[in-house]
């Protein structure tokens, strides 16, 4: 895995999204990618309490996806936690030579990459040796609806609203499920919605192999939820007992 | 005639194929949609195969599945607090020129 350098500069981007200097009573933290780029950048260039706001606004809105992040790849709630502070901590230190080439949610995201990376040095390197040694999926295969367990939920009349809120589940499921390189993938792209180029950014590949390697994250979904519909093991061995 | 034997031949195989620029509306032609739609449309295996492929792929309402328990942000802050980074003393931002 390649760590970042980045050093960004030039223009920032449109405005929208939250009013910083709000009230949290009435005014609850934006999703991480409507945080105003353009407007936090300003609040934290003025001085004292708007400053101190600013940051701590743009800590009430990412704390919650970067925690989830780092988790994926640190077990401990308690390093989690640490290496969440160090993300701030360099959040604060790099933020004068943050200009806005990239969007302000990639270079967070890069900066954590790297922390979560220091933080687990050859490690993290082997975990995704060892996802990339997975084979890619050649072909659909079999699925069949119809074997869906009649004594679960899914026997209920044709229903969009059942039908749909049962497959969210078994999606979360198997994203839980994921190896932690394929999760990162499909965490950033997927989840956090940032485009192909800014996770190639942030993990210092090639937009292709984000490509290949969410395609195959995708791909390990859907193959854990025909599982868990046919009552396979989560290893895909053998039916479970009825 | 080719077209129509187009379309009867993309194989199951060819689904897989083109499923992720499918998904992400980036086929390259309308040619290549329009059979890949016609296969789905006949094949019940690959149209539950895309159903599940979109399924996983729209996955921004997981973001707020897991919400982090609320000591984390009362931590967190009280980290940076004592860091002076968000209330208290603060320490003045380096200058945007400054070497470090």
């Amino acid at each position: 895995m390649q760590q970042l350098d980045r050093d960004p500069g030039g223009s920032v981007e449109s405005v929208e999204g939250v009013d910083l200097s709000g009230n949290r009573e009435t005014d609850p933290p934006q999703p991480f990618d409507e945080v105003n780029q353009a407007s936090f950048l300003e609040s934290l260039r003025e001085t004292g309490s708007v400053r101190q706001q600013a940051f701590k606004r743009l800590v009430e809105v990412t704390h919650g996806p970067l925690m989830n992040y780092i988790r994926k790849f640190i077990s401990s709630h308690d390093e989690g936690q640490e290496v969440l502070q160090e993300v701030y901590l360099g959040v604060h230190k790099s933020l004068p030579r943050f200009e806005g080439k990239s969007k302000l949610t990639t270079w967070i995201y890069g900066l954590a990459h790297n922390k979560v990376c220091d933080r687990l040095g050859d490690k993290h390197r082997r975990m995704l040796e060892l996802d990339e040694s997975h084979p890619a999926p050649e072909t659909p295969g079999s699925l069949d609806l119809a074997d869906w367990d009649k004594s679960t939920p899914w026997e209920l009349p044709p229903d969009k609203v059942v039908f749909q809120s049962a497959l969210r589940t078994l999606i979360a499921r198997s994203v839980a499920l994921l190896p932690p390189s394929a999760f990162e993938i499909y965490f950033l792209r997927d989840i956090e919605g940032l485009s192909g180029e800014d996770v190639a950014e942030i993990l210092g590949i090639s937009p292709v192999a984000v490509r290949v390697r969410l395609h195959r994250s995708r791909q390990a979904i859907v193959d854990k939820v025909r599982d868990l519909m046919h009552g396979r093991t989560e290893n895909g061995k053998g039916k479970s007992a009825a | 005639m080719k077209g129509l034997l187009g379309m009867a031949f993309m194989r199951c195989e060819r689904i897989a194929d083109f499923i992720y620029d499918y998904a992400e509306g980036n086929l390259p032609s309308q040619w290549l949609v329009m059979r890949f739609e016609a296969h789905i449309s006949l094949c019940k295996r690959c149209r539950e195969y895309l159903l599940l492929y979109k399924a996983a792929a729209d996955a921004s309402e997981f973001r707020s599945l897991n919400e982090p328990p609320p000591e984390l942000l009362e931590k967190t802050l009280e980290f940076l607090q004592q860091a002076g980074l968000t209330g208290g003393d603060e320490p003045d931002f380096p200058k945007a020129d400054a070497k470090e």
